[in-house]
């Protein structure tokens, strides 16, 4: 199979989800609600008190990591519900579907960061002293959320209690990226550190690639019976 | 067979289990009755110089560094029989893979709470979070998920397939844990036996104890490892 039909059969996977996922705006709404009321469950919580940056930087990531864990589950759950997956089967290769999904979940986390974090911003008035790694650490960070959270999606929707199995399982294979993304947050929030943490920063990006490799060579023997 | 005769065949047939327990026996009456106890250096306020101070919690290191030894070699065998359930799909892989992580669960929590026991007199709490205490922990809370995750699995090879599949992602995440989590925060804990040159720090009669509770502890699991297995095949008999 050429290397386009390929790109565009996946790019399929893709449209379809965004489409279905636009008729219901199921995981959406569900996200977006979930980070918004634990954003302001956080900030009134705190009760006008001015928490230094390792503080809000653990805040942002631990709200980052279960807003996504309310989502993630659904792209392979609703296939399972919907028993559309028999025809996913037919219709693309593994490899493809993983990817799909993959870019997918990969939207849906960065487009619910992209309206929480400048909420957690304002709320919590934090200013990010180096915009460039505050997005880099966030951006990379959602990279591997999405990587671990696609195996672990596709592994949930096969079990007998979907959904609610997710976070057990996901969370501690993220807690590396939890780790480093907190630490990278952090110095891109103090003032007077290097502008980026690249060493953190790396570690982000091979646990994205480790993580995403090792889901596409595992996926098949998840998907196909 | 006459009665006699097979109960001397069982004596002779089982005869590395009685020295197990012999050398299990021996290991625990040298750690508190033999070895002398350890002196280690200790800082002097009033001569202002380092001066030797006995130092009785080594004994806890001749069980607790064995057990979790046997806990990682128990989860890498857990790995390999894993990659083994995916390559062949046989069900004896998945059984002596989940087996394993069990026996790798048990022993791991035995070496936190007995790790944890000596951190309380040593550096003055049970918790630290410590590097290797945090990774220990990581890895309960990963083979805790791996039997979540079979029991919610009822067709037996979906079970062996995905929880295999589970078992090598976790197992993707060792470097992360080994590299990154010991930047965390600083080490607070013992040098390994083996220092940075390959040079042993440890006295004769404190090595040999030592090295026969870790070949003990290890034979001990291959047996447990063993008989957990057997037990499962005689009850489904297959």
């Amino acid at each position: 199979m050429s290397s386009a039909s390929w790109i565009s059969r996946t790019l399929a996977i893709l449209a379809k989800d965004a489409r279905a996922e636009l008729r219901t705006r199921y995981a959406l709404n569900a996200v977006l609600l979930f980070a918004l009321s634990s954003l302001v469950a956080v900030s009134m919580s705190l009760a006008g008190a001015r928490p230094g940056p390792d503080m809000l930087a653990a805040f942002l990531w631990i709200l980052m990591v279960f807003a996504a864990m309310a989502g993630l589950p659904r792209s392979f759950v609703h296939e399972e519900e919907r028993q559309t997956s028999g025809w996913l089967k037919l219709s693309a290769s593994p490899a493809m579907v993983y990817c799909g999904k993959f870019a997918f979940n990969l939207l849906l986390i960065l487009l619910v960061e992209l309206v929480t974090v400048p909420i957690f911003l304002v709320l919590l008035n934090v200013t990010p002293v180096h915009p460039a790694a505050f997005c880099l650490a966030i951006g990379l960070g959602c990279l591997g959320l999405a990587a671990a959270g696609t195996l672990v999606a596709a592994i949930v929707a096969r079990t007998q209690n979907r959904g609610s199995l997710f976070a057990a399982l996901a969370l501690p294979l993220l807690l590396p990226v939890i780790v480093t993304g907190t630490i990278a947050t952090r110095e891109s929030l103090s003032p007077g550190t290097g502008a980026v943490a690249w060493g953190e920063v790396r570690v982000l990006l091979s646990y994205a690639v480790v993580v995403f490799t090792g889901g596409l060579l595992l996926f098949e023997f998840v998907w196909n019976d | 067979m006459s009665s006699a005769q097979r109960d001397g065949n069982w004596f002779f047939r089982h005869w590395w289990k009685w020295l197990l327990f012999l050398g299990m026996i021996l290991v625990l009456a040298a750690t508190f009755l033999w070895l002398p106890v350890v002196q280690r250096p200790a800082w002097d306020a009033a001569t202002n110089s380092w001066k030797p101070e006995p130092w009785p919690l080594f004994r806890i290191m001749i069980f607790h560094v064995p057990m979790s030894w046997v806990a990682t070699i128990a989860f890498l065998v857990a790995t390999i029989h894993s990659i083994q359930v995916l390559r062949t799909g046989s069900r004896l892989a998945d059984l002596k893979a989940a087996t394993a992580s069990e026996l790798g669960l048990l022993f791991g929590i035995m070496a936190t709470v007995t790790g944890s026991i000596w951190a309380r007199y040593e550096w003055g709490s049970f918790w630290n979070w410590d590097p290797r205490e945090t990774s220990i922990l990581i890895l309960i809370l990963i083979y805790g998920a791996y039997f979540a995750l079979r029991s919610a699995i009822p067709t037996e090879t979906t079970r062996a397939r995905l929880s295999a599949v589970y078992a090598i992602l976790a197992f993707l995440m060792v470097p992360f844990l080994v590299f990154i989590v010991p930047r965390m925060v600083e080490s607070l804990h013992p040098a390994p036996i083996l220092d940075r040159r390959g040079k042993m720090q440890m006295d004769k009669e404190l090595l040999v104890v030592f090295l026969s509770s870790l070949t003990l502890f290890t034979i001990l699991f291959g047996w447990l490892w063993h008989l957990k297995v057997s037990i499962v095949r005689a009850r489904d008999r297959w």
